[in-house]
């Protein structure tokens, strides 16, 4: 089982991707003037790929770490 | 000459500014919970585990001496044609053997991640480099930006409509401040830097890293 702390993080930042992203929906209802697609342009198109990366990262590494434990702890020893 | 205004909601704006605010809190919370995690498990392969499987290594050499001694006792005692058994002793050496072995072997496999843990550190830091950036400073200025343009809107209503609050239609004539701010603001920011930017501190690794409390 992937380590349990990072994929939390993970979790984390999904979560409130998902809040930003569901707050511009409404935003961008009620705001279309072309300086809305600008700040939208600038500020938050790159949010999606970047989540989406750092999540991915974040999911590799909770593997990677829990392989570290698994390899180098004693079968006594609780993880 | 600037650009009509269509904002028919100041509170939406606002919204979306508590919105970026907490999601730049949550995303340097995020990384900032990973980073330790990240800490805490180099901190333990590179300096708990060594010595925990050497003095491992050290205790079960003892029990295969201790075991085979136990068995060459146990065969000497035997007479010729006895049916005392040394079965169990045998046993014992093989479970001490194997026990060795396997410490042996954990010791190789934790020297071994020692080395592979720093590349899975250096892909992870890659891959969270443009979010750390935009949660710690893009994130930031768009929500200055938005407090700005939350600022001339109100004023601009104050000003021209006191009886009308949170509205300004694209009938309206344009905040000057608006458009004027915004294309400033914006203009002004910064790009996104290039993905292999270096963002400080992200290039420790995790041997030069100290345990999290």
């Amino acid at each position: 089982m992937p380590n349990a702390r990072v994929l939390a993080g993970a979790g984390r930042l999904k979560q409130a991707a998902r809040s930003v992203r569901d707050q511009w929906l409404m935003t961008e209802e009620t705001w279309t003037d072309s300086v809305r697609k600008r700040f939208e342009d600038r500020f938050l198109s790159p949010l999606e790929p970047a989540v989406d990366a750092a999540v991915h990262g974040m999911q590799a590494l909770a593997d990677v770490l829990e392989q570290v434990r698994r390899d180098c702890s004693d079968r006594s020893e609780s993880l | 000459m600037s650009s009509p205004v269509a904002v028919r909601s100041i509170d939406s704006l606002k919204d979306l500014r508590v919105s970026l605010a907490l999601f730049g809190e949550e995303a340097l919370g995020a990384l900032g919970a990973v980073g330790a995690e990240l800490r805490r498990t180099a901190y333990w392969l590179q300096q708990d585990r060594p010595a925990f499987w050497q003095e491992q290594i050290k205790r079960r050499r003892e029990e295969v001496s201790s075991a085979k001694a136990e068995l060459f006792r146990r065969q000497l005692a035997k007479a010729p044609g006895s049916s005392l058994s040394d079965t169990d002793q045998v046993e014992k050496v093989r479970r001490a053997e194997a026990n060795l072995q396997e410490a042996e072997r954990r010791l190789i496999l934790t020297r071994k991640w020692q080395v592979q843990l720093n590349q899975a550190v250096l892909e992870y830091h890659g891959s969270v480099r443009r979010i750390k950036t935009l949660a710690a400073s893009d994130v930031p200025s768009a929500v200055n930006l938005l407090n700005r343009l939350v600022d001339a809107l109100e004023a601009y209503l104050q000003e021209t409509a006191p009886s009308t609050t949170n509205v300004v239609s694209s009938t309206a004539p344009a905040p000057p401040a608006f458009a004027t701010i915004a294309t400033k603001m914006i203009e002004e920011a910064p790009p996104p830097p290039p993905d292999d930017a270096t963002v400080e501190g992200e290039e420790d690794l995790p041997g030069d890293l100290p345990p999290e409390e």
